[in-house]
């Protein structure tokens, strides 16, 4: 019909995007750190399709050839059991892209909604789930999750569930500062005035609307939930033995780097790599993405 | 002003509260037999069915709740697993080695974290900018735990400089009476006029201090810079160098006291930061602190032991956030 | 005209670089100002004058701004040539200060009106931290303000707009310059206040024989206090000569229609169609940068402009001086 055609026409229109992908293209740090994580995603996907066996602690494992120094043959050493750290290195990307994107994916889920909820419906509502996110708010970063995980046990999904649980608010407060100018703008008002109701409203035009602003700060978190997942590893609540993960792989490293530098520095060469992307990466998108450093 | 203050205590109280409710679903409510949980995996089930009394899990919930504060007030976090002893009397221990550690680095996240983020500001886009930059994004994604193990490597392993760990070497303890007033070595060494003392335990704060103190540092100098970019625009600036004040002067004084409710409220926000990053360092330095013996308690799922150290850390946090929002709001020279 | 003049800009030319690339926004061919006189400055709001101003002073920020050629000179003295270093050294607050706009920003929001006056002068005139007290006072007294000594104490938000305008004034005073930069020193004040502080400036003006650069968007304001003045528009310099002149007989169809959008006396009634109307017309890349809005545009204003002598010291930029078309009043 012709009413949401009009609806439509109304909405915002992203005509900055032009504007975005020129800044993009002028800062330098940004568009390496968007090469870096690209190429991340790359080993993620193939290493595990190319590497089948080193998935299988006692096909790799090599007792006589334990804790080489880095050579051609292995780049980064040999561990404790003689398998290749570069392998597994390489094969702990995807366990670290894989976990944070669903960590960040669950907190998105619980936070976006609520959000929405909030700052469309207001009053009594909104204070009642701005108040809760205080709440998970007065925890110190980190700290909650460690506590969710050590009760759920210490496994990977929990893990990923903990940082979810902790990570929700900071959503819901971005979400709902939008759906509160979203609702007084047209197209929502003129949707309200034909009668659509509150849950269409808010899964078809709020929701969507606020999609640019909780991308950027997704993605500025990836790196700060991959740092997270590493340091549960490393306490012994996330990835269990003998998964190649990275905070765990210096975790077990202790034991050994004081005679082995290699084993402990290259994973976490890897968790620091990532992280540095991923956070230039954000730190990049917000300043391009952000008005007020948009004028100059 | 008032009203704003009235408000933002009364929250305080909310989300401790809310703070205390969490701990409370965690320990009681989510794990399918918590008393089985909270006595720990050896225990007979004559000591589960104690523990059910004790805890008061056989009541409804909300006067287990109650029983859980009145607890909570009477200072009762129950028995660690591990050592049987109260873990209040435990974190009386534990707290002063990790406050003294937080402390040192927080002084030198400010002492660092802002010249950096000032200088960086002054030379907006200029080489020594983009260093900062990068340093502070940098601090920021470094996993804590892995610089901890690269420093020692570094120091300890390859150029012997500094002790791998703990907080004095054993001669000096075996040698000397060590002194224990406040918990707080460096100070109390200070108190006795013991130098020997002082000098090994700074020597062996160093590392630790410096592992947690890189997050700060990068934080507050990143928030210093853009705040003072945003100020450094301002007219009260670029007149105060028009009336050809020293541009020592401008920065340090002029712009950087209009700062300060940023960094407070960063400050804030970063000892919380340094504060988790304890339970991840203080293990691999053997620092006798609340990070140690969390860490130990994730090991052996002691879970009083954790719940203490949760609740005290949430609490300590809460309250810094607390005094940070109003001493930003009680000086009217200060604005955020 | 055979004495070196006290200030004195040539060919200044200063552009802005955005994404749009690069716009000019000051394009000065000469102003020169005499030692002790006031010189004034008018022009409508984004033409130029605060670059102009802060340019003066190298303050204008570089990025955006960029100087593409030209010369500022302090009896002489080359004010582009020097450093940061050296201006705050040499120039700023030694030998200009300026008075700033904006009474609500200008002052430092964290200090106090009395810290601020006594770092200024404890770093300008050499004098310890009591003299500096005792001068601060004489100084607010000078700017006819109240109870000098409670003002002292107070920080900017607790004073009104005009007690803030003349704590600027103060500021800048308590420099000891010889060179005051008054860059619309009453925009935002009430008319009654406003009063007040021309009659100061010019009060300073001649009894300290400051030199002083008067920055207004009305002529009115000019004519009360300046002896010469150059009409900005666009960046460039369009029109100058002494006050008189200018305000008596306009050349340029600009300032001509500038004088006509103010009432001369209660009874005469703004004529609205020679007030200047909206930019409506084409934009033309060369010529006269007034184009598209002159009322009494021809072919020959597509060429390059060039200042004509009217009489003695009146200057015009405007082809049509030449060609006889006399703007009739």
């Amino acid at each position: 019909m012709n009413q949401s055609q009009l609806i439509k026409s109304l909405k915002p229109k992203y005509k900055e995007f032009k504007v975005s992908l020129f800044l993009l293209k002028k800062n330098r740090l940004t568009k390496m750190a968007l090469y870096g994580v690209v190429l991340l995603v790359l080993i993620a996907i193939i290493v595990p399709i190319l590497l089948p066996s080193a998935q299988h602690i006692d096909q790799d494992a090599n007792p006589q050839q334990k804790l080489l120094q880095p050579s051609l043959r292995h780049p980064f050493g040999t561990d404790e059991l003689g398998r290749d750290v570069f392998k597994r290195v390489l094969l702990g990307t995807r366990i670290s892209l894989q976990t944070a994107l669903i960590a960040v994916g669950m907190a998105l889920l619980i936070g976006v909604p609520l959000g929405a909820v909030a700052g469309y419906f207001g009053g009594f509502l909104d204070e009642i789930i701005m108040r809760f996110t205080d709440i998970f708010l007065g925890f110190p970063p980190l700290l909650l999750a460690i506590a969710i995980a050590s009760f759920l046990g210490p496994n990977l999904r929990n893990a990923m569930l903990a940082i979810a649980i902790s990570w929700w608010p900071w959503y819901t407060r971005i979400v709902r500062g939008q759906a509160v100018s979203l609702k007084e703008r047209q197209f929502i008002k003129a949707s309200k005035a034909i009668g659509s109701p509150p849950r269409k409203i808010i899964f078809k035009h709020i929701i969507p609307n606020c999609v640019a602003p909780v991308i950027v700060q997704a993605s500025m978190d990836i790196g700060g939930v991959i740092l997270t997942i590493a340091a549960l590893s490393f306490l012994g609540l996330g990835a269990q033995a003998p998964a190649p993960e990275w905070g765990l792989m210096v975790s077990t490293s202790r034991n050994y780097f004081l005679n082995a530098w290699w084993y402990s520095v290259f994973p976490g060469l890897a968790i620091f790599f990532t992280v540095l992307v991923f956070n230039l990466l954000g730190d990049g998108l917000r300043e391009i993405l952000d008005p007020k450093t948009r004028k100059n | 002003m008032k009203n704003y203050i009235i408000k933002r205590i009364l929250l305080g109280i909310l989300v401790l509260l809310g703070v205390i409710a969490i701990t409370f679903f965690l320990t009681r409510v989510i794990p399918s037999n918590p008393a089985a949980q909270w006595v720990g995996p050896r225990a007979t089930q004559e000591q589960i069915n104690k523990a059910t009394i004790e805890l008061g899990l056989d009541k409804p919930l909300y006067v287990q709740f109650g029983k859980y504060l009145k607890d909570l007030f009477q200072g009762n976090l129950g028995n660690s697993l591990r050592t049987k002893q109260p873990v209040v009397k435990e974190l009386k221990t534990y707290i002063p080695p990790t406050l003294e550690l937080v402390f040192f680095s927080t002084i030198l996240a400010i002492i660092i974290g802002i010249p950096l983020g000032l200088n960086s500001a002054r030379k907006k886009d200029q080489p020594l900018d983009h260093f900062c930059r990068f340093f502070s994004v940098g601090a920021v994604s470094l996993p804590t735990f892995w610089v901890a193990l690269f420093l020692q490597l570094i120091f300890f392993r390859w150029l012997s400089l500094l002790p791998l760990g703990g907080q004095l070497d054993t001669r000096i303890k075996l040698l000397y009476e060590v002194p224990h007033y406040t918990g707080l070595l460096l100070f109390d060494s200070l108190i006795d006029g013991n130098f020997t003392i002082f000098f090994d335990a700074l020597k062996h704060m160093l590392l630790p201090a410096i592992t947690i103190s890189l997050y700060p540092i990068g934080l507050v100098a990143r928030m210093t810079r853009s705040a003072l970019l945003e100020i450094i625009g301002e007219d009260y600036i670029k007149a105060a160098r028009s009336y050809g004040l020293k541009e020592k002067l401008v920065m340090w004084k002029y712009a950087l006291k209009n700062s300060l409710g940023t960094t407070i409220t960063v400050l804030a926000l970063s000892v919380g930061y340094t504060l988790v990053n304890t339970f991840l360092v203080e293990a691999i330095f053997s620092w006798p602190g609340i990070g140690s013996y969390i860490a130990t308690a994730v090991m052996s799922l002691d879970y009083p032991a954790i719940m203490g150290v949760t609740l005290f850390s949430a609490c300590a946090y809460i309250v810094l956030n607390l005094i940070a929002d109003i001493i930003v709001a009680l000086d009217p020279r200060v604005r955020v | 005209m055979s004495e070196r003049p006290y200030l004195h800009i040539k060919d200044l030319k200063i552009n802005f670089v955005s994404y749009e690339g690069e716009k000019t926004v000051l394009n000065i061919d000469e102003i020169k100002i005499n030692k002790g006189e006031a010189y004034g400055i008018i022009g409508e709001s984004g033409t130029g004058k605060t670059v102009l101003a802060l340019s003066i002073l190298q303050l204008l920020e570089m990025p955006p701004g960029k100087i593409v050629s030209g010369q500022i000179l302090l009896e002489g003295d080359d004010l582009l040539k020097k450093t940061q270093r050296q201006m705050q050294k040499e120039i700023r607050g030694k030998k200009i200060s300026m008075i700033f706009q904006d009474p609500m920003s200008t002052l430092n929001p964290v200090f106090t009106v009395g810290e601020q006056m006594i770092k200024v002068i404890e770093e300008n005139q050499k004098l310890d931290r009591k003299q500096a007290y005792k001068k601060a006072v004489e100084m607010i007294n000078t700017v006819k303000l109240a109870d000098a000594e409670r003002v002292m104490n107070k920080y900017p938000h607790e004073l009104s707009g005009g007690q803030r305008q003349r704590v600027i004034i103060a500021l800048a005073l308590s420099c000891g310059a010889e060179f005051i930069i008054a860059d619309e020193p009453t925009r935002n004040l009430d008319v009654t206040i406003q009063a007040g502080i021309l009659k100061l400036i010019k009060n300073l003006q001649r009894n300290l024989n400051v030199t002083v650069l008067f920055i207004a968007n009305n002529p009115g304001l000019i004519s009360a206090t300046c002896d010469n003045a150059g009409v900005l528009y666009k960046g460039e310099i369009i029109e100058k000569g002494t006050t008189r002149e200018i305000l008596r007989n306009p050349q340029h169809p600009y300032t001509f229609t500038l004088l006509n959008a103010i009432p001369k006396n209660k009874d005469t009634k703004i004529d609205l169609s020679k007030v200047i109307p909206p930019n409506d017309g084409e934009e033309i890349k060369e010529g006269c940068i007034y184009y598209n809005r002159c009322l009494k545009k021809q072919e020959s204003c597509k060429k390059q402009q060039k200042l004509l002598n009217v009489k003695d010291t009146h200057y015009v930029k405007c082809s049509l001086f030449r060609e006889g078309v006399n703007n009739e009043q």
